[in-house]
């Protein structure tokens, strides 16, 4: 364990957002669509700020699709380099960047997924009661553009809305979890879900 | 899920009927999507084609000037923490022999910093100078460590730190034959309370 002290305010920082002097990417709102169309034009930090926004989104579908965490991951890296090839596709006038992305994700996923399939799986013999493909196309969906509105919550709001709902904690529990009061729990829950509305209004309708 | 949260008891009574249809479609849908999956250490670094080769935002002669800066920092911080009185400030300067620059994970973006690694001695002991900027407070009983990684993994706990200000600057040693870990392979995690394993990397090493 060592010493801490307190660092001289003028104390310059090494940065490379703080050098250049100009405001991040991630402070300028944004969206999806203005991202994938800089990364047309090959701006590493738009890719990686698109990174940030949808890794765990392409991973979960990844997941759903795949069901091994190895080639799921394999299929995350297959996907951004798909988006990275094909960003000067997009056309903005066809619609917005979030199901451009969900697509290219979804054809490199499957690729995938036919690329590296073992032996036929016997035929079963009774019909499965789990969801027909358009069912799961449309759960793959709505978890894509809940889990990228998650990703644009400030912290603190997802650390209250991800505790509740996928840790299971009670709103008491989650005060004491992260020390503090019962009240900032439960603004910071109703603030979340308030966001999340937002960003899915209209297009999960 | 296996519990879904109850609404009423999430939002209260005292919301309007508009508003209230308006936060159970997001808790619906918060229900209907799933827990996002947790990505492992090794994802939160950006997947760079290999087309790409070299991005274009950050050429060659930029991430030279960068290291040159962060040289410069420790040169700088190690001036300054010697030129101070009392030995606990005197202790803390180091003269760099390589330094890490460290950038936040998904958990902490806004985290910065750099690892000043100093000359061993005799006894094979790695001096070592934190510098992290944009760490978060983190509630009661939290704490945050430096790792040394291999293959991508948090292995060996090189030392404890907590951070009020945001900014914090903390000497480590390490008496590990760094041979045996990964190159530059230093990552800090936070350690919550109820969460004993260092799966939570907020800082981690910036591709060269």
């Amino acid at each position: 364990m060592g010493i801490s002290i307190a660092l001289p305010a003028a104390m310059p920082h090494v940065s490379s957002r703080e050098t250049t002097g100009a405001t991040p990417l991630h402070e300028r709102g944004l969206t999806d669509g203005d991202l994938i169309r800089r990364v047309a034009r090959r701006d590493a930090d738009a890719f990686e700020l698109l990174y940030q926004r949808y890794a765990r989104p392409v991973f979960g579908l990844a997941l759903r699709r795949l069901g091994d965490r190895m080639r799921a991951e394999d299929a995350v890296q297959e996907t951004f380099a798909a988006i990275w090839r094909s960003a000067k596709t997009y056309r903005p006038e066809r619609g917005a960047g979030a199901p451009w992305l969900y697509t290219v994700a979804r054809n490199a996923i499957v690729d995938r997924s036919r690329n590296r399939s073992e032996l036929p799986a016997e035929v079963p013999d009774t019909a499965t009661v789990e969801p027909g493909p358009a069912e799961r196309a449309e759960t793959s969906y709505v978890a894509w553009r809940v889990h990228r509105a998650l990703e644009d919550l400030s912290g603190n709001e997802r650390d209250v809305i991800e505790l509740a709902y996928y840790a299971e904690l009670s709103q008491s529990e989650i005060a004491d979890f992260l020390g503090i009061p019962l009240g900032t729990v439960k603004t910071r829950t109703r603030a979340g879900l308030s966001r999340l509305a937002d960003l899915l209004e209209g297009e999960l309708q | 899920m296996s519990r879904v949260p109850d609404f009423d008891a999430l939002v209260g009574s005292d919301v309007p009927e508009e508003e209230r249809q308006r936060l159970r479609r997001a808790h619906e849908l918060l229900v209907q999507a799933g827990p996002p999956p947790e990505l492992s250490p090794e994802m939160d670094a950006v997947p760079w084609p290999d087309e790409s080769q070299r991005p274009p935002g950050k050429p060659r002669q930029q991430r030279l000037l960068l290291l040159a800066a962060a040289l410069a920092t420790a040169a700088v911080l190690g001036f300054v923490l010697g030129q101070s009185s009392g030995p606990s400030s005197s202790s803390a300067s180091i003269d760099p022999v390589r330094v890490v620059k460290l950038a936040g994970t998904s958990l902490d973006r806004d985290a910065r910093g750099t690892l000043a690694l100093g000359k061993a001695d005799e006894g094979g002991n790695w001096p070592m100078l934190l510098h992290a900027t944009g760490l978060r407070q983190l509630p009661e009983g939290g704490y945050y460590n430096l790792y040394l990684t291999k293959g991508g993994k948090p292995v060996v706990l090189c030392g404890s730190f907590n951070v009020r200000s945001g900014e914090a600057i903390v000497r480590f040693s390490a008496a590990y034959d760094l041979s045996h870990f990964d190159r530059d392979g230093w990552v800090i995690t936070r350690q919550l309370p109820s969460n004993h394993k260092p799966t939570q990397i907020v800082l981690k090493p910036t591709v060269a």
